[in-house]
């Protein structure tokens, strides 16, 4: 049957008709005789559909004398002039127009001209000539930052150029393999890039004025999603870059291609994409300093879906279902009710409903019962307890660094989300907070002990507040991202004014988080004076005597931030869905493009005309079908890992498990200093000590990579099955357990509590009758009891949410 | 027999003019390194100096210098002729010959929790990357043996020992401290009021539980099958740590004939040493040994300090370990390493302390092929600045890879694919004619 659809469908493809084609772009333009220009040609099927047709479509050239095709829609200019191209495919007609300028009067620019190749054949990177002292006593500049040095290395040294006889020169002869090269065979001699290198070569090898233009953007295309749905199919790729001036050029043939899923597609050098097995695979594009990424899906082996029968609750269900229509992945079933009050209890407030409740809601026959539920959970205490948990991991609030500060932004937390004060607001406080350290929460963002300096700041606030991992390029431009270090110590002179003041013999440990107008930021090395500079590249205009940090605040906060938005609305995303749009969450980047990119503007625009409020934006996340996902899989689902068609299921972190074993159990647990019932979720600070909270990875806080190890490891199941905190609860006569039995409470009933506290269901027939046959075996029934709780503890069930 | 000076990579032309006997320079350079299959079985005790030892009041002692730099402890003359340990390490002065002693170890910063970081991660902390451990990479690398967990701390992990990005399975299992009257090593015994026909009765119930739950309509062929493996995994070596013997007893200490608690000291650090060896002989690779947080960390009061407590109790240990490898024949498998995060300022302080120097400080190895008796390095004459052959933090642990057979060469990826070689430094070459 599976077969015989596949089959169809091949055969729908072949004979479907196409209604028209296009080409990108209608009119390149070129500098002089010799440059080529890439064209891609699409076509579009009647019934919907689109295929790159590059290879396939005809080329007429109206005047010969002025271009000449080279290669499947790579036109080569011969003559200065311009001419119509007339594009032909079954019958369909396009048209482009090429257009050849006058040549500059051809002046050699290394860095634009000869860098690129290094690049595209990775001869700069970490593991060759990029790596610390070289290869084989060549050594460039690591991903080709220093293009000066790089030329340098080449010119200066023996015989690698030869300028009389250039195919002579080492740089032809290793890449060729004429010589033995470590690197191996990477061009021939008939390729392009030799002709450009030996060319280059005979005019001198020169550096060039160093004053040519700087490639401000590539853009890929095609833009969007690329499906292709047989196996060997193939995708052009077209690389265009943009000038500061406005103009534009064909980069294809200098940028670099790769991928990471080379099991799905398979990309050459010249940015042919060739399908080889189902999945998605993410192109990464890189040419002179710039990069951008395209996401290519392969369907081969897939049948057809029909996404119209999906039921749906909201946009999020068309925004998620669309792409996973167009991978030919069908969601998984609907998870029952059991499986949505636990994980919705648990992903919202870190807390297991109570048997009461699971048995209210299971009860309720209310058709709206989970969207009722939804609400009721999102004005729980526990609710922004837990979320104050999150965000004191965020910004990494502990006592020893954070002069004591932790319970007051703690506090300061749990009432923002408790109230759902708009996150531009709370962003803007803790951005320009002044004052104590200790007593006043948004200050916890500059409270660390260890005095950052700027540069930290920088680093921090483009993480949290904009997702955006600058941190590379505190030393040295970012290798997979556009950003330079120049962007990154422009944000850092924002925070050039902030001065921590020590007050000590009034209080031991406050300190004041104080602004000096008149201090600047230096470059580490040059040390110039570094004016604020924002990401999108603009100078703010600061008042000498107004706090910098202001302007940054403005920029963070304004409706068209392009980060900000994203950034918040992907972390809470995670927490409810078990993985980022973008992954991780703190590093979107252009080379790390998000699974769903039109899911991500949808939330991003529905958190915006909520005011930036978490609570519409949460509840419409839990009321959707895609969260309302069984964990099971079908056949189609069980290898996604990225597109949300099941709930994936993962462990349950250290505090909610914590207070999870201790309301199973019916016995709070004591923390240092504060009163019983003090809930785990609820504590400000990592450092008040529990063995069981330290024993299942409660994070420290000393990095900004917050996310939870969740990873099992021998000493947390030890300490679930042997670990005091554990025994002694279950046996503890003010417990669940000692109250019903002594209660006189029959088998069944205490199976049900147990069943329901711990697992949100009651046991199913056969778990009853498993759970009497153990218990029959026993001679004493509070510890065969006993041993029965301690069972569903250790369960997978228990330790996982699911 | 005359300590033997050895240097690393760079000193190729001091180290002739020197002309120190035990050494050949033909062989330098491209001497073999750790034979592959031995090595790879090696082991590593890491006796952790927390809080920075005192570089020129143990074993880089500067009589020469003023008062207020080389304080009131005078050198003693060890069993190998021209290396002089601190007076107050009468025991450690006598087994010279089975040690080797790096002067000119340099860091770059001088706050205790970076710096430890990088001592014990090999790497800078960055804000955005949480390094793993040598231990976690040790025990990623070379896996478990015998059921023991593969990385133990003693008594406990400090945060940074952690795994890092490498994921909490390959985290340090915390043995507890062993010189406490009752010690047990925490949660192997199964609960004192259940014996072990019940315990299996309650293990059926979990697999019964379990096996429900996967057959669950809404859970079956879930992706995170994968999680269950990994949470079954550590079950499984927890019960093996549970049942079996072997494993166990490597945790009691108490077995140890008295002679020999006594010849390793009954402190934490004697103790802690004297159960790293056991574990070790059982199959732990890697075993990091501390007594306290920053016990070393001697801002006020350095020389009592050391003279009363520190010292002592680090002779007895470091000696009592090293002897009691050797007549076991285990000293040649197992890397023994003292160090801290740094040095200490060479100029006493007004409180008669010295503080955070980490410009130089001395590490001691034995063990796993590094000659006795030897010196690499050199400080200056207030122990201020490395005077020859600077060992780099990074140096350090490529040698601690390069001891025990891992290629530190080798990269791990991080989650957002960023690489990460196990070390950037360069291996000391441990070059020395026998005899």
């Amino acid at each position: 049957m599976m077969r015989l659809t596949i089959a169809l469908a091949a055969l729908s493809l072949r004979a479907a008709e196409i209604d028209r084609i296009t080409v990108e772009p209608r009119a390149a333009a070129v500098q002089g005789p010799g440059e080529s220009h890439q064209f891609l040609v699409t076509a579009h099927y009647a019934e919907g559909g689109v295929r790159d047709v590059t290879r396939e479509a005809r080329y007429a050239i109206q005047d010969p004398g002025v271009a000449k095709a080279v290669g499947p829609g790579n036109l080569t200019a011969v003559a200065e002039g311009v001419t119509q191209i007339e594009i032909q495919l079954e019958g369909r007609k396009t048209r482009a127009a090429f257009v050849v300028h006058p040549a500059r009067g051809k002046t050699w620019e290394f860095a634009n001209d000869i860098a690129p190749i290094f690049s595209k054949y990775g001869c700069n990177n970490n593991a060759c000539h990029g790596a610390l002292n070289g290869q084989n006593g060549f050594k460039l500049s690591l991903f080709g930052y220093d293009p000066a040095a790089d030329h340098e290395a080449i010119v200066s040294q023996g015989k690698r150029l030869d300028r009389t006889n250039p195919a002579k020169s080492l740089l032809l002869q290793k890449p060729v393999f004429e010589l033995s090269h470590g690197g191996g065979h990477l061009f021939s001699k008939d390729s392009h890039d030799y002709r450009i290198l030996h060319d280059w070569i005979s005019d001198g090898a020169p550096l060039g004025s160093g004053t040519a233009p700087r490639l401000s953007s590539i853009h890929v295309a095609p833009r969007g999603m690329t499906v292709l749905e047989r196996e060997g199919q193939q995708q052009q790729l077209l690389v265009m870059g943009s000038y500061p001036d406005g103009s534009k050029a064909d980069l294809t043939r200098k940028a670099r291609f790769e991928t990471a899923s080379d099991h799905v597609v398979s990309v050459s050098s010249t940015g042919l994409v060739t399908a080889k097995g189902a999945g998605e695979a993410v192109i990464l594009v890189r040419t002179l300093g710039q990069m951008d990424a395209v996401r290519i899906a392969v369907t081969a082996g897939r049948a057809e879906v029909n996404s119209r029968d999906w039921p749906r609750n909201n946009r999020i269900d068309d925004l998620v279902f669309d792409k996973l229509a167009k991978l030919r992945i069908r969601p998984s079933e609907l998870a029952s009710d059991t499986q949505f009050l636990r994980r919705a209890y648990l992903d919202t407030t870190g807390t297991l409903p109570t048997a009461e409740e699971a048995k209210a809601f299971l009860n309720d026959k209310d058709p709206k019962k989970r969207d009722k539920l939804v609400d009721s959970l999102l004005d729980r205490p526990e609710f922004a307890q837990f979320w104050a948990l999150k965000w004191g991991d965020l910004f990494m609030i502990q006592a020893i660094y954070n002069m004591n500060n932790s319970p007051f932004a703690h506090e300061y937390f749990r009432r923002n989300f408790a109230g759902d004060r708009p996150y531009t607001e709370v962003a803007r406080e803790m951005l320009t907070a002044v004052g104590p350290m200790a007593s006043v929460g948004p200050n916890s963002f500059y409270s660390r002990e260890d005095r950052r300096p700027p540069e930290e700041y920088a680093t921090f606030t483009s993480k949290i507040f904009l997702g955006l991992s600058l941190e590379c390029a505190r030393c040295h431009d970012h290798p997979k991202e556009r950003w330079k270090r120049d962007d990154y110590l422009g944000l850092a002179a924002f925070f050039s004014q902030v001065r921590m003041k020590e007050r000590n013999g009034y209080r031991p440990f406050e300190g004041f988080v104080a602004l000096d107008y008149t201090r600047e930021f230096r470059h580490p090395q040059s040390r110039q004076v570094v004016k604020p500079r924002l990401l999108d590249g603009r100078e703010p205009l600061v008042d000498a005597m107004a706090d910098r940090r202001e302007s940054l605040a403005n920029w963070i906060t304004a409706p068209g931030n392009p980060y900000f938005a994203k950034a918040a609305v992907n972390r809470v995303w995670k927490q409810f869905f078990g993985r980022g749009i973008v992954e991780p969450v703190d590093d979107f980047r252009a080379t790390n493009p998000p699974a769903n990119p039109a899911l991500l503007e949808g939330l991003a625009a529905e958190f915006a005309e909520h005011g930036y409020r978490f609570k519409p934006l949460m509840a419409m996340m839990l009321k959707s079908r895609v969260y309302q996902l069984a964990a099971a899989t079908n056949e189609s689902n069980k290898d996604d890992e990225t597109n949300f068609s099941h709930y994936y299921v993962r462990r349950v972190a250290a505090e909610p498990l914590a207070d999870a074993v201790a309301a199973v159990t019916g016995v709070s647990d004591r923390f240092v200093s504060y009163y019983p019932g003090k809930r785990a979720i609820d504590l400000p600070d990592p450092g008040i000590p529990s063995y069981f909270l330290q024993t299942f990875e409660r994070p420290v806080r000393d990095n900004a990579s917050c996310e939870r190890n969740l990873a099992p490891t021998v000493t947390q199941a030890l300490h679930l099955m042997n670990g005091d905190t554990v025994l002694d609860k279950l046996s503890s006569p003010g417990g669940s357990l000692s109250r019903l039995l002594s209660a006189g409470a029959a088998d069944d009933q205490v199976l049900d509590h147990f069943y329901l506290s711990a697992l949100s269901r009651y046991p199913k027939l056969e778990e009853r009758a498993a759970a009497k046959t153990y218990l029959a075996k026993q001679r004493d029934r509070a510890k065969a009891f006993q041993g029965f709780v301690w069972a569903i503890l250790n369960s997978k069930e228990f330790s996982f949410n699911h | 027999m005359t300590p033997k000076h050895i240097w690393g990579r760079r000193d190729f032309v001091k180290f002739g003019s020197l002309g120190l006997a035990g050494l050949n320079l033909a062989e330098f350079g491209h001497l073999p390194r750790a034979r592959g299959a031995e090595a790879k079985e090696r082991a590593c005790i890491l006796i952790w100096q927390m809080g920075g030892a005192p570089q020129q009041d143990m074993f880089d002692m500067k009589p020469d210098a003023p008062v207020e730099y080389r304080g009131v402890f005078k050198p003693i003359s060890s069993n190998v002729p021209g290396l002089q340990v601190c007076e107050h390490m009468p025991r450690i002065a006598k087994v010279a010959d089975k040690y080797c002693v790096i002067r000119s170890m340099t860091g770059r910063t001088a706050q205790h929790e970076p710096a430890q970081h990088w001592v014990l991660t090999g790497n800078a902390p960055l804000a955005t990357l949480s390094f793993p451990s040598v231990g976690s990479v040790v025990a990623r690398e070379k896996g478990a043996k015998n059921g023991l967990p593969p990385y133990i701390a003693i008594p406990g992990p400090h945060y940074s020992y952690g795994a890092g990005f490498l994921g909490g399975a390959y985290g340090p299992f915390a043995a507890g401290d062993p010189s406490d009257h009752g010690y047990r090593v925490r949660d192997v015994h199964i609960p004192t009021d259940v014996n072990w026909e019940e315990v299996s009765d309650r293990r059926l119930l979990i697999k019964q539980m379990d096996a429900h739950f996967l057959r669950d309509p809404g859970v079956a062929g879930t992706s995170g099958a994968n999680e269950f493996r990994v949470l079954d995994d550590a079950y499984e070596k927890a019960l093996t740590l549970m049942t079996s013997d072997r494993a166990r007893k490597a945790f009691n200490v108490f077995e140890e004939p008295g002679a020999t608690r006594d010849l390793y000291g009954r402190s934490p650090i004697g103790q802690g040493c004297l159960l790293a060896r056991r574990l070790v002989e059982a199959g732990a690779r890697f075993v990091q040994v501390h007594n306290g947080m920053n016990v070393w960390d001697t801002h006020q009061n350095n020389f009592g300090l050391l003279q009363n407590e520190l010292l002592p109790q680090f002779d007895a240990a470091f000696s009592g370990l090293l002897i009691d490898l050797e007549r076991r024949g285990m000293l040649d498998s197992t890397l023994v390493i003292a160090t801290g995060e740094f040095g200490r300022t060479p100029k006493i302080n007004a409180a008669g302390g010295r503080d955070h120097w980490p410009k130089v400080w001395s590490t001691v190895m034995a063990g796993a092929g590094v000659p006795g008796g030897a010196i690499i390095g050199a400080s200056d004459s207030n122990a201020a600045e490395v005077k020859d052959s600077p060992v780099t933090v990074e140096d350090y642990t490529a040698t601690v890879y390069e001891r025990l057979g891992i290629d530190y060469t080798k990269e791990y990826q991080t989650p957002i694919g960023r690489p990460v070689r196990l070390s950037s430094g360069k291996h000391l070459r441990f070059s020395h004619r026998t005899g």
